[in-house]
């Protein structure tokens, strides 16, 4: 904590007014900008136990459509309580603010508080900075993925990456 | 008794309320890894090692609160306080889940409970099992010490038996941990030596003597414990063993520490080289005590549970949660208010105003003020006014009202429902309803308050509505004699705040029982007994004066800054430096956006939100608003609820900003586009959770969409303005009615016309009733314009005929005519179905008061006329006074006295007849009763008419009537009073529109000035004034200012310019006089023309309208012009008239003044 600290630069004008909020994960339900990477992780994933989180702007007309979004599959009590981040988007108009990491931050809270002790994901080559936004958060790569993917000579190769919660 | 007061510094509720132990017991277990047993004995899943040591921190502090900021800088020091503010309440959130499993969202949490400035776990001591053993611990030391060992020893088993290893052994490693770990330690090895002493004196010394040499072996420098294993061995025999362990106690001793044992060693040495069978007993008190129990885990900011466990684990002391707590400096403002609450046991109550600017500690006195008003026996009511317009009328008399028993609740209702009468829409009387119900209010509270003396208290009455303050003040005239005090907390603005507002103020100033009381801020010395009273008694002059300079001394300022630097430096002292380096700029909103910033982001969206609803905060609408669910809001919220921004409102789950000012800075925070969207989300909420039942949430919903209404809520914000006015009107909250009828005319903006012309017309009507009598034309003549393209008659005749309601005066301006309204009505009645002979009667008499100021006078007199016929044949009394008074307005003319005097009298005959309505046609009929000099039937209505004034309260008849009360003081020639009165009805006329404020002003300044014999210093001002051609009445008075001035030049240019025009309208009579007086000194206007005009009146008394200003009879000028024309001798006889009727009546100056002409006419030759 630095002794002065600053205030927050996006105060003035317009205080930020983002909201994490779950929304129902079926596919008539998801937001139509994120259909891309979320709605194709919720076709694959066994809806029951998916949650759709989105970031959301609530002093934005009720029909725009959010910032940011992610799909988690939720495993039950029994199974040790680990969750499985499928998916993880932000609007492209929206990049570089900053909003993977508040979504992640607000994502690990809420699953932390719902007694999720660790959250799994697989980062692919094609995903963009996902991995490197896990890593910044705290994930750790556990092991590589299967071995299909595992080619000398290519840099990136998919991931699994965990956090203790 | 207090009704929604602040809960934040009442105490959580009675323990009483819950039955026996919460739940089925907890089981906190702290002796070895750290356990919690569920109700059946089962250890529950603690989760991730960081929720174990948050719960281990609560654990340690049970029942006090730990402090957020130190629960943050013991287990996330290295992370942003906004997202480790997020982890921790994720874990309390998810903690509370397994400690209370069944819990449903929406109870309280009672085992992890929030409280400012953090939480605390709610749990009885014997719930932890630490608890449970150090004391057993110590009774079985005192059972020893009282010579019971058996009794020690059974006590010292069981509790042994809880040790299932190291202290927190999962956690030993965390720093918060260490002491506690070496403390347990310590009691732990006491209480084996203790059950050690306790065998040994059952005679099982060998057992002890083992005992002891275990304990050694861990910690060989207890000297008690060498004493031990000495007598034990010697009890059981081995008194070469006992030697030879004093021999290595003693080299011990030596080698590691340089020292020889204690004397009691050494005594117990020689008493076992002698055989001594006194050998010393068990040693006093055991073993030395390891140390003094170190203070519970955090030194600052501890606050007690509040209900369990004080008193049993300590208490805890003020820190930086309970600073703002204190009352400093006040001693002098608490006096008062007592006295003002010992008044009431005399029956004498009043209205007490708190003033002070935002922050400075008037809600404290309040709350003060309500706690010795209590413990007197005073019932106390609490009310609120709430900031903008979401609340409805009378919102602040509902609340105190419902809090107080007996009659006040039932008149709540009355309040609140508003009555049955469609008022303000112009059928039924607006003005009795309202002056009956403001009655009925005051009868309630006074017969209340009679039974038993009361308080009401009401925070923030610079927010009251208008309705509300008229109700005060109102109230405020009689509560001098009434054991009722009205505390109201009134923010200083440097505006001084809206209208009704000032005016409230102004008003209750006047009244007997009403008592100002300034609250100012803090000097430094009394911030250093603030910070002493906090606790913070090592703070030097320096910090106060440092504090200080950057608070202002404002208090609220002053505890969020400190909030803010504890948290910024948890467990330091806060130093002058730390307030000095402090990178804030000075303004209490920054601190409040910085402790803001420093909770989670989903946080600080929910509070920005939570803002746009108001200082009190619906969960549900803000659930909705949204879209989060309950369970999610209440732990977003919970952080804020901890550091103090929130609070949680007893009995409910909803929430209120700790202060306005926290609501202000992060409502200030938000730009308009987001304000905007924010207000529409919050007005859908509150839309859909009122599931249809719009009518008590209109003003909640106006307000709301009224300010969305540029987000694309127009439509909604257009409906809901227009339903709350009707809604204000139908309350008789007028000045409401207004303000929602301008909202909605806002809204619609550039709307279509359809909309728009409705909407003009109802706020017309409104302006009207409130006084606003050129607002409501600019109004209805763009309702006239709108109506009229659109073709839509009904509305043309509805708008224009609002023009022609009952009215003591004429709406126009002196000497002008609207044409095109004029042409509008004509055209309408041009139109106008034959059988619509109502409409007919409303039009005609509204076209004869609108051509009164023009050539076509007479034509508009018949048209009235003509209207009063056809409103007697329908036998509607209503519409027959309505055109009696457009008669009475359109015949305004010098020779229709009578029949004016008698279409007056006729309205007062007419059945149901609305206050108003009465006391118009009253004032109609007073000029008539004064020119004919009938003084006593004057009198007797002037005092009438200034009772009925009171009760109907509009600042139009409150002008009219104070300005014939003025007027009649001036023929008494009480001249102070006339000063008092004129000065009094000038200021209720600025504050209606009608024409001339500022020209009957100087007339009666004039005049009041004349009648004392001075020379008026008012003569330029009368002279610019009637520069202006609508002043016209006003030049005859600036001429004979002039002329009496002896500046007969002037007079002269001034008639030259002007001319000396006599129009036959209401002004007449009085124009005619004056230039009567003018003409006898200078010869011009013409004397002989003008005494014409005045010899057939000479009878009659002079007055100007109303009555603002009324002089003596008319004989006196008619002597005057007599003599100057040359008839000495029809002058005296005047003169002498004059005198005699004069004396008659009892106006003293006016009868000098006509004996001196008298003498003056004998004496003086005839020019």
């Amino acid at each position: 904590m630095p002794r002065s600290s600053d205030p927050d630069p996006r105060r003035e004008p317009g205080s930020s007014t983002l909201l994490l909020r779950e929304v129902p994960a079926h596919l008539g339900a998801a937001p139509a900008l994120l259909r891309s990477p979320l709605l194709v992780a919720l076709r694959e994933a066994p809806a029951a136990r998916c949650r759709l989180y989105v970031l959301a702007d609530v002093a934005a007309p009720a029909a725009a459509p959010p910032v940011a979004g992610a799909l988690v599959e939720v495993g039950e009590p029994a199974s040790g309580r680990s969750a499985l981040l499928r998916a993880l988007a932000v609007e492209p108009g929206h990049r570089r603010r900053g909003l993977g990491r508040r979504l992640l931050a607000d994502l690990l809270t809420e699953l932390r508080a719902d007694g999720v002790r660790a959250l799994r994901c697989r980062a692919d080559p094609g995903d963009g900075g996902l991995a490197g936004l896990l890593e910044r958060a705290g994930f750790t790569v556990t092991s590589h993925a299967a071995s299909e993917y595992d080619v000398p000579n290519i840099r990136h190769r998919a991931v699994w990456l965990v956090r203790e919660l | 008794m207090r009704a929604s007061a602040d809960e934040t510094r009442v105490p959580a509720p009675d323990p009483g309320g819950r039955a026996g132990p919460t739940a089925p017991l907890l089981d906190f277990r702290i002796l070895g890894t750290l356990e919690v047993l569920g109700p059946g004995g089962a250890a529950l899943d603690l989760g991730s090692r960081k929720q174990r040591a948050v719960l281990a921190l609560l654990v340690l502090n049970a029942p006090h609160v730990v402090p957020l900021d130190q629960l943050i800088d013991r287990l996330w020091a290295d992370e942003p306080p906004s997202s480790a503010t997020g982890t921790l309440q994720a874990y309390i959130s998810h903690l509370r889940k397994t400690l209370e499993p069944h819990r449903s969202p929406r109870t309280p949490a009672r085992v992890l409970r929030t409280r400012e400035p953090g939480y605390l776990l709610d749990v009885e001591p014997g719930q932890v099992d630490a608890h449970r053993f150090e004391r057993a611990a110590e009774a079985a030391q005192a059972a020893l010490a009282a010579g019971d060992p058996a009794g020690a020893e059974r006590l010292l088993a069981p509790a042994l038996a809880e040790w299932r290893g190291e202290p927190l052994a999962d956690l030993s490693d965390e720093p918060f941990a260490k002491s506690t770990i070496a403390r347990l330690g310590g009691v732990r090895v006491s209480a084996l030596t203790a059950r050690a002493e306790a065998w040994l004196a059952l005679g099982r010394a060998a057992e002890a003597a083992a005992e002891a040499e275990q304990l050694l072996a861990r910690d060989p420098y207890r000297e008690g414990l060498w004493g031990l294993l000495m007598r034990a061995l010697y009890r059981d025999g081995r008194q070469a063993e006992a030697l030879t362990a004093y021999q290595r106690c003693r080299a011990l001793l030596a080698d590691e520490l340089g020292l020889a044992p204690g004397p009691e060693l050494r005594r117990l040495e020689q008493a076992v080289l002698h055989q001594d069978e006194s050998l010393p007993g068990p040693w006093p008190a055991g073993v030395p005590r390891p140390e003094e129990p170190p203070a519970r885990q955090p030194a600052a900011g501890q606050t007690t549970a509040g209900q369990t466990g004080a008193g049993q684990m300590g208490t805890g002391q003020a820190g930086a949660g309970q600073v703002g707590r204190v009352l400093v400096g006040r001693e002098p403002h608490l006096r008062r208010i007592g006295e003002r609450l010992d008044d009431l046991g005399r029956g004498a109550g009043g209205v007490f105003l708190v003033c002070g600017e935002s922050g400075v500690g008037k809600t404290r006195l309040a709350e003060a003020a309500a706690e010795t008003a209590a413990e007197r026996g005073v019932d106390v009511a609490w009310s609120r006014c709430v900031d903008g317009n979401g609340a409805p009328a009378f919102w602040p008399w509902i609340q105190a009202l419902r809090a107080l028993p007996g009659e006040p609740q039932r008149l709540a209702h009355r309040l609140s429902e508003g009555s049955d009468a469609p008022a303000a829409e112009g059928s039924a009387d607006p003005d009795t309803a309202r002056f009956l119900l403001y009655d009925a209010v005051a009868r309630a509270l006074a017969g209340q308050a009679a039974a038993a003396p009361a308080l009401i208290v009401m925070e923030d009455l610079h927010w009251a509505d208008a309705a509300s303050l008229k109700l005060l003040t109102h109230l405020g005239a009689d509560l001098h004699r009434v054991p009722l005090l009205v505390l109201a907390t009134v923010r200083q603005e440097p505006g001084g705040g809206r209208q009704p507002f000032v005016e409230a103020l102004g008003e209750l100033a006047r009244q007997s029982g009403t008592e100002r009381m300034n609250v100012a801020p803090l000097t430094p010395e009394q911030i250093a007994d603030y910070l002493r009273a906090a606790g913070r008694s090592a703070a030097g002059p320096e910090l106060a004066r440092a504090l200080h300079d950057r608070t202002g001394g404002n208090p609220f300022f002053l505890g969020e800054l400190l909030r803010l630097l504890t948290s910024a430096h948890p467990g330091d002292r806060v130093e002058v430096a730390d307030v000095a380096g402090l990178a804030v700029p000075d303004g209490v909103r920054d601190v409040i956006g910085q402790r803001v910033s420093r909770l989670p982001e989903d946080t600080q969206t929910l509070l920005r939100a939570a803002a746009v609803i108001g200082r009190d905060v619906d969960a549900d609408v803000l659930e909705t608003a949204t879209g989060i669910g309950g369970t999610r809001l209440m732990m977003l919220l919970e952080p804020a609820v901890a550091t103090g921004l929130l609070v949680e409102v007893e009995g409910g789950w909803d929430y209120r900003f700790s202060h306005a000012l926290v609501q202000e800075a992060l409502y200030s925070g938000l730009s308009r586009r987001q304000r905007a969207q924010l207000h529409g989300r919050v007005g859908e909420a509150v839309e859909t959770l009122c599931h249809g039942e719009v009518a008590a949430r209109l003003p909640a919903l106006a307000h709301h969409f009224g300010l969305a209404a540029r987000a694309g809520y127009a439509d909604r914000a257009v409906r809901y303005a227009v339903e709350a006015a009707r809604q204000a009107g139908a309350r008789l909250a007028y000045d409401e009615a207004v303000m929602y009828w301008e909202q909605a005319l806002d809204a619609c903006a550039a709307g279509p016309a359809d909309t728009r012309c409705p909407i003009l017309i109802g706020l017309g009507r409104a302006m009207r009733v409130t006084g606003d009598v050129v607002g409501a034309r600019i109004v209805l003549d763009e309702a006239v314009t709108l109506a009229t393209a659109l073709g839509d008659d009904a509305a043309v005749i509805e708008a224009a005929s609002v023009f022609g309601g009952i009215t003591l005066w004429n709406w126009r301006s002196y000497g002008v005519v609207d044409q095109r309204m004029v042409s509008v009505l004509e055209d309408q009645l041009a139109r106008l179905d034959p059988v619509a002979v109502a409409t007919r009667a409303e039009l005609l008499g509204t076209l004869g008061v609108e051509l009164y100021y023009g050539e076509r006078r007479e034509e508009g007199r018949r048209h009235a006329l003509r209207a009063v016929e056809l409103a007697r044949g329908l036998g509607d009394p209503r519409l027959l006074a309505r055109t009696l008074n457009n008669f009475l307005i359109a015949s305004q003319m010098p020779e229709r006295d009578e029949e004016r005097h008698r279409a007056a009298e006729e309205i007062l005959t007419l059945p149901g007849l609305p206050r108003a309505t009465e006391l118009i046609a009253r004032m109609h009929r007073m000029p008539g009763l004064l020119k004919w000099g009938r003084l006593a039937e004057y009198d007797a209505e002037l005092a009438r008419c200034l009772r009925m004034t009171a009760e109907v309260r509009m600042p139009e008849f409150e002008t009219q009537v104070g300005f014939a009360a003025t007027g009649r003081a001036v023929l008494a020639g009480d001249w102070a009073e006339a000063e008092r009165l004129a000065a009094r009805a000038a200021g209720s006329y600025s504050r209606t529109s009608l024409w001339g404020a500022d020209a009957l002003k100087l007339i009666g300044g004039f005049f009041i000035d004349r009648g004392r014999g001075l020379r008026s210093p008012l003569l330029p001002e009368l002279v610019e004034c009637g520069a202006d051609e609508s002043n016209l009445p006003l030049r005859p008075t600036a001429v004979l200012a002039a002329a009496e001035s002896g500046d007969h030049a002037l007079a002269h240019r001034l008639m030259d310019r002007w001319g000396v025009a006599m129009p036959r309208d209401w002004t007449w009579q009085f124009v005619a006089w004056q230039w009567g007086l003018v003409s006898a000194m200078l010869g011009r206007p013409d004397p002989e023309d003008l005494l014409a005009d005045l010899l057939p009146i000479a009878h009659e008394f002079v007055t100007m309208g109303t009555g603002c200003v009324s002089w003596g009879t008319l004989h006196d000028v008619v002597a005057m012009l007599l003599h100057r024309t040359g008839d000495v001798e029809g002058a005296r006889a005047h003169a002498r008239s004059a005198r005699d009727v004069h004396r008659a009546l009892g106006l003293r100056h006016l009868e000098r003044a006509s004996a001196s002409l008298l003498r003056r006419l004998g004496a003086a030759p005839a020019p």
